[in-house]
């Protein structure tokens, strides 16, 4: 462990550019609770990467690495934060920013499922743009949204 | 995909994306902390068992079936088909090796086959399912039900012997003898069987495994969910040795109890499109569901780790995706969980990988 510093200002540029939507991306993948730290993990992640001076599409990369630790950070999962939530006192809870019933529904996703229906449907990217975002092939993209309306049937019908 | 479904999974993601909290700040100076992994630590027993398998297996012997004197239905060197000519599928196993493209009918096709696996103690544990990929010869104009029953009476073959670490439930001979779909519904299909069905398979964990192979082979189909098993065209009322009542519509919760804790929902199968899925259900402790890919000589390629949609008493779905580039036709896929009680590895499912090439 140690203490890192990051004074380029091409990454602050970059991180300022694209943090806002990277941050919404991490809301959809592991709920509002965790977002921010997911998205200063990846960040991190990315500008220390000996990869990241050569990368030419900072925003495709960042995308990929938000997902990759989202996919990491299982320790602090959205179903773990539910059931905190639903122990907690109804004080705790009321908030009405948080839209349990729509994170229960997501709940029911895989990370890679999550991050295919917001790609397709928040980011509003064609099947070709959602797996460059997220680092796979356009048939394991389709795979993943099938398995995400199969998943979704009851909030579909 | 409905229009209105589309609109219904916009609102999803928007009210979803609406939950987002401010940007963090630019991270100008942090601590970085290394995320602390469980030791990987493996008994002497288990490395045992899966040298055992590998040595085993490398030996020679087949890879799953071997159908009498005709040619195997699925096994070394086994090639099978996708419907398109120009695409072959080679069945991988343990000790085989990946054959060169053939050129095959339009209508051989490949159908996932549900296997089970026993648990480490048999006393604590269920048997978990593991679904293969098996061609299956339609004739021409064979349409989704044929397929089924096809896949069915995979399971039911008289001529099938398995290899040690793959068990099937169905007893020789029982067989379906027509599949249709039922009447007013789009996901459910009513399966007449043969009377041999009506014993089960000789226990009551038996019968439920026999039940939880045939309704998932079944409703491998894509949008079927519910099976009627049905026999002389009457409904069951007696089923196996406990008389279990099958009067109704069954699908892959009805006897989910009696399955492992993790267990497969598709097969493995690694097409060249750069990524694999290993998808499965599993209700684990804080539902943690581990990953390692072996190589052909039992090594360790890759590991991971994921989350399902539930655990610790529910049952989730999990997903992992995994390069293709990491596996050949003699990989081994390992999924299980480290016991919270000594972090040994428990309720391990071992799965081969079926490799497509694509000429």
């Amino acid at each position: 462990m140690g203490m890192l510093t990051i004074t380029s200002m091409n990454d602050e540029e970059v991180y300022r550019s694209y943090s806002a939507e990277l941050t919404r991306y991490a809301t959809g993948l592991v709920g509002p609770f965790d977002a921010a730290d997911v998205v200063t993990d990846a960040c991190l992640k990315a500008f220390t990467s000996a990869s990241w001076p050569g990368v030419a599409n900072h925003r495709a990369y960042l995308y990929r690495t938000v997902l990759s630790v989202a996919t990491d950070h299982h320790r602090s999962t959205l179903a773990r934060r539910l059931r905190e939530m639903k122990s907690a006192s109804p004080e705790t809870v009321h908030n009405p920013d948080i839209d349990i019933d729509v994170l229960k529904v997501v709940n029911r996703l895989s990370m890679q499922q999550r991050a295919a229906v917001l790609l397709t449907y928040w980011a509003d990217l064609p099947v070709d743009g959602v797996a460059e975002r997220m680092g796979v092939s356009t048939g394991a993209v389709k795979r993943h949204l099938a398995r995400a309306r199969k998943h979704l049937k009851e909030w579909l019908s | 995909m409905k229009k209105s479904d589309d609109q219904r999974m916009k609102d999803l993601t928007n009210r979803l994306v609406a939950m987002s909290p401010e940007p963090p700040p630019f991270p100008e100076e942090v601590t970085m902390t290394t995320p602390v992994r469980k030791p990987t630590t493996w008994k002497p027993l288990a490395v045992f068992a899966a040298a055992a398998v590998v040595v085993l297996l490398g030996f020679g012997i087949p890879f799953l079936l071997m159908n009498g004197g005709e040619p195997p239905v699925a096994g070394p060197d086994t090639t099978t088909t996708t419907s398109t000519p120009v695409e072959t599928t080679t069945t991988s196993g343990l000790s085989t090796t990946t054959t060169a493209p053939i050129p095959v009918p339009v209508n051989e096709v490949g159908v996932s086959v549900f296997l089970f696996q026993s648990p480490e103690n048999s006393f604590l544990g269920n048997p978990a399912l593991v679904p293969l990929q098996f061609p299956v010869q339609l004739p021409d104009g064979s349409d989704d039900t044929d397929t089924v029953k096809a896949a069915i009476n995979i399971l039911g073959d008289p001529g099938i012997t398995l290899a040690p670490i793959w068990m099937n439930a169905v007893p020789a001979g029982v067989e379906a003898l027509e599949v249709r779909r039922a009447e007013g519904t789009d996901n459910a299909l009513i399966i007449e069987m043969n009377e041999a069905f009506l014993d089960g398979a000789g226990g009551l964990l038996a019968d439920f495994t026999m039940l939880n192979q045939m309704i998932y082979t079944a409703t491998a189909l894509e949008g079927i969910e519910e099976v009627h098993f049905i026999v002389n065209n009457e409904p069951i009322v007696a089923f196996g040795s406990e008389g279990l009542g099958l009067e109704s519509s069954v699908n892959r919760e009805s006897f989910q109890e009696h399955l492992g804790l993790i267990y497969l929902t598709e097969p493995i199968v690694a097409d060249g499109d750069g990524t694999m899925q290993i998808v499965g259900i599993s209700n684990t402790f804080e539902a943690t569901v581990n990953l390692i890919v072996r190589n052909g000589a039992g090594e360790v390629v890759h590991e991971a780790f994921t989350s399902a949609t539930c655990g610790s008493g529910c049952w989730g779905d999990f997903e992992f995706t995994v390069d293709e580039a990491l596996v050949d036709a003699d990989s081994v896929i390992e999924v299980f969980e480290y016991s919270a009680e000594d972090n040994d590895p428990a309720n391990v499912i071992t799965s081969p990988v079926t490799v497509i090439e694509s000429s």
